[in-house]
């Protein structure tokens, strides 16, 4: 096996008096896209700030990059790249400066930055739009923005959170071609994702949390012979226990707006 | 040659020598200073107005006033030549006292509600040069409150007999490091409570911190006595230790306290961003039935009404920025308050007999209270929520209006004072009772209704802005001058019997017709806030594609 450039073991985090984490373990090698699936509520988001050094984990062992969390936070912080399932940005900052913002505060050298800030842009459609602030931007030209910022330091682990969230066609694609890409380049992606077919797409390995357990971990298609199902949706919705029950829910809610 | 003495003075800061003092701290001084250029340009183009040390032309009103006053103030003492070392300590002390409530509030708002915290939580910053460049405004506040303060009376104090020719640099050093000393030491404070309290419960924490000087002072009486017994019980041991070995003594432990407590603001601060920041997220909250919703449902507008009543009443309960302005005065309200319905209970004659009663003071008391909570309603945590009344249909937001002028009226105006009947009864017999608590509800309701008139727009749905809380202090004295004017009329007019039970009900009336003027231009001042945020910012078009 390559060498593992995430190691989770025995994870636990508590807010308050509830569990949200219950003693999850898993390993993340160099090179590998992995999924992360699970119902809302379930701990992915959770588990990719403590992986990033936003949360402290209440117990259990979190290495990234060789370095311990919580102690080593900000040199993980130097490795990562992190895109937020809901992206706190400064409104009032230009698209351009929000990615100088970034790139300074991950000490990328001036003129390496603005020809990263430069290429991005020209890439991903944003160069006439640079100079404008953020809160005038739509949420798939945030999106871009917030992907852009957590690449321009060129980290070794990228967590993707939602990052297709708002992006548009051509913009999806470029994202799928771009995460394909950094893979390729030695780069580890955790993908966070509700959309089932980008991550059966693009994913090696599937981790799918529910209710703050980790209930399956492995390839697609292990994961489709272990369940004797045929899509990923069809494995995600018998492993969380769902079949049936929305259609019957939508129902009840529909006849109640009737009352 | 303001903008070249800033020059020099940011080319000193930024120089290599000051980037070491910094690294000594545990500072990376090249991400302090991209903080602090970003946080002045968040403050410069208005997204970043929640501190006042960042608001120069607040603070710079706010010291003019203290300035003013001062050399009043000065002026007087001077020409009462009173002793050098008593005017010395009454500034100090004023000082302190003024520096005391605005650094415990402005160091809880920019530790314990770090927002911009949340965009900046996954960057590679450690916590002493994140909360580094976030106090670094504190030193703002305090220059310019002690400048404001103390400038005039350094002067003046020359002119004092026992005054040396260096008085101006004594008085004005002495002032200096009093407030930085004070500044440290709330910041020392707020990072024993993040040693301390779990993150979830730090909010809840600093507010009880911030209440405590003010408590303490108002029950000085109940605890000066025991303090004074316990510290002469100890003068006996400590009598054969020098002096200047326990002031050495004192001043190594506080010392160490503060140091202590600052070392722990840079331990992993940014790790409790994401906790602090969402505390309150994963609290359940209670559904009860509620009586006076039903009662604003039936009789203030439906329930359009009541969405009004319950939103301003469970915000005014949940939201940081709200309950922390308030912390600042409400405590003096209350105490002012119940010494004077003490007063009222326990000596004072009816309000409509000759002479002075303490209870012509309580509807302004309770007065200007409301018109403090008004001006503090406008502004908000999630100010960004308030999209969802863009969507609301037009005819609604009358009736939401109504609820929440009910949310304040009833629970704050009305209710208190029924309570207090009872005790007025016993004390001044129905009669009176009746008619004071007639007069004084329709006095309130008028003070509440000129309060709302100064709301602008959705309640909660402004970011914080210190610079109009200066204003604000400027628009508190005035109306302060005209409560004593109108306690000035309201005597006279209540030394006829006659008089007052022909112009209470006159009073009510106005109250009545006031109430709802000001209900209708509240109403507007919606439609009209609504209407400038949908047009002009998009940042709420990004909160409801959020």
């Amino acid at each position: 096996m390559s060498e593992a450039i995430v190691h989770v073991e025995n994870l636990v985090f508590r807010y308050g008096g509830t569990e949200v984490l219950h003693s999850i373990s898993f390993t993340l090698a160099k090179g590998q896209i992995v999924g992360l699936l699970g119902p809302n509520g379930a701990g992915k988001s959770t588990t990719i700030k403590i992986l990033s050094g936003i949360l402290s984990q209440s117990s259990g062992h979190v290495a990234v990059c060789g370095l311990s969390l919580p102690e080593s936070a900000v040199s993980v912080k130097e490795r990562i790249g992190y895109v937020p399932e809901a992206g706190g940005m400064f409104e009032s900052l230009s698209g351009q400066e929000f990615l100088e913002l970034s790139g300074r505060l991950h000490n990328v050298e001036e003129t390496t930055l603005q020809a990263r800030i430069k290429g991005f842009l020209e890439r991903f459609d944003l160069a006439k739009d640079r100079l404008r602030q953020l809160e005038a931007y739509s949420k798939g030209m945030r999106q871009k923005i917030l992907i852009g910022a957590a690449l321009l330091h060129n980290p070794q682990l990228i967590l993707l959170d939602e990052p297709l969230t708002g992006l548009d066609v051509d913009a999806q694609i470029m994202v799928k071609d771009l995460i394909a890409a950094l893979a390729a380049d030695g780069k580890t992606i955790l993908y966070s994702s509700h959309v089932l077919e980008v991550v059966e797409r693009i994913c090696d390995r599937i981790l799918i949390i529910h209710k703050g357990d980790l209930i399956a971990d492995g390839s697609i298609e292990s994961l489709r012979q272990s369940t004797q199902k045929s899509t990923l949706e069809d494995v995600f919705r018998q492993l969380t226990h769902k079949e049936g029950t929305q259609a019957a829910d939508m129902t009840g809610i529909v006849e109640r707006l009737r009352k | 040659m303001n903008s070249l003495f800033k020059q020099i003075v940011d080319r000193c800061l930024r120089s290599p020598e000051f980037s070491k003092v910094l690294t000594s701290f545990g500072i990376d001084p090249k991400r302090y200073w991209i903080l602090m250029d970003l946080f002045a340009k968040l403050s410069q183009r208005e997204e970043m107005q929640g501190q006042l040390g960042r608001q120069t032309a607040a603070l710079r009103v706010s010291a003019g006033l203290f300035f003013i006053a001062s050399i009043v103030g000065s002026a007087f003492m001077v020409a009462l030549q009173i002793p050098m070392r008593a005017f010395i300590l009454i500034y100090l002390s004023f000082t302190l006292f003024i520096l005391l409530g605005i650094l415990l509030s402005e160091t809880a708002n920019s530790l314990v509600n770090p927002v911009e915290g949340l965009a900046l939580a996954h960057q590679p910053i450690n916590g002493a040069t994140y909360t580094g460049a976030k106090l670094s405004h504190l030193l703002l506040i305090v220059l310019y409150f002690v400048g404001g303060l103390n400038l005039a009376p350094s002067v003046a104090g020359v002119f004092l007999r026992e005054a040396p020719w260096f008085y101006p640099i004594l008085h004005f050093g002495v002032a200096l490091s009093g407030g930085l000393l004070l500044a440290l030491s709330c910041c020392g404070v707020f990072g024993w409570l993040m040693r301390i309290v779990p993150a979830r419960r730090l909010k809840a924490a600093t507010q009880f911190v911030q209440a405590v000087p003010f408590v303490l002072l108002m029950t000085r009486r109940a605890w000066l006595p025991a303090g004074r017994a316990a510290l002469q019980s100890i003068q006996g041991p400590l009598q054969f230790v020098p002096r200047w070995a326990l002031i050495a003594m004192a001043a190594g432990v506080i010392g160490t306290t503060v140091i202590v407590g600052l070392r722990s603001l840079s331990a992993d601060y940014l790790i409790r961003v994401s906790t602090m920041v969402h505390s309150g997220s994963h609290r359940k909250t209670k559904i009860r039935a509620s009586i006076l919703g039903d009662l604003v449902r039936r009789f203030f507008g439906g329930q359009a009404g009541r969405a009004g009543f319950d939103y301003t009443r469970r915000m005014m309960m949940r939201d940081w920025q709200f309950r922390r302005q308030l912390l600042s005065i409400i405590p003096l309200f209350i105490f002012i308050g119940a010494g004077l319905v003490n007063a009222i209970v326990s000596e004072s004659p009816s309000p409509f007999a000759a002479g002075f009663s303490p209870a012509h003071l309580l509807p302004h008391i309770i007065g200007m209270a409301m018109l403090a909570m008004c001006q503090f309603l406008q502004y908000g945590t999630d100010y960004k929520g308030i999209w969802l009344f863009l969507v609301v249909p037009d005819r609604a937001l009358s009736r939401f209006a109504q609820g929440v002028h009910a949310s304040l009226w009833l629970p704050f105006v009305v209710i208190p004072q029924l309570l207090m009947t009872g005790l007025f009864i016993w004390r001044w017999g129905i009669a009176d009772a009746a008619l004071f608590v007639i007069y004084s509800v329709a006095t309130v309701s008028i003070y509440l209704a000129v309060g709302l008139r100064s709301v602008e727009g959705v309640p909660f749905g402004k970011q914080p802005n210190p610079g109009r809380a200066a204003g604000m202090q400027f628009g508190m004295f005035l109306t302060l001058l005209l409560a004593a004017v109108a306690v000035g009329i309201q005597w006279l007019i209540f030394r006829s019997h006659l008089v007052v039970e022909v112009l209470i009900p006159l009073i009510g009336v106005a109250g009545y017709l006031f109430t709802r003027h000001s209900i209708n231009t509240f109403e507007v001042s919606i439609r009209h806030n609504l209407a400038l945020e949908s047009g002009a910012s998009k940042l709420l078009y990004t909160e409801m594609e959020g």
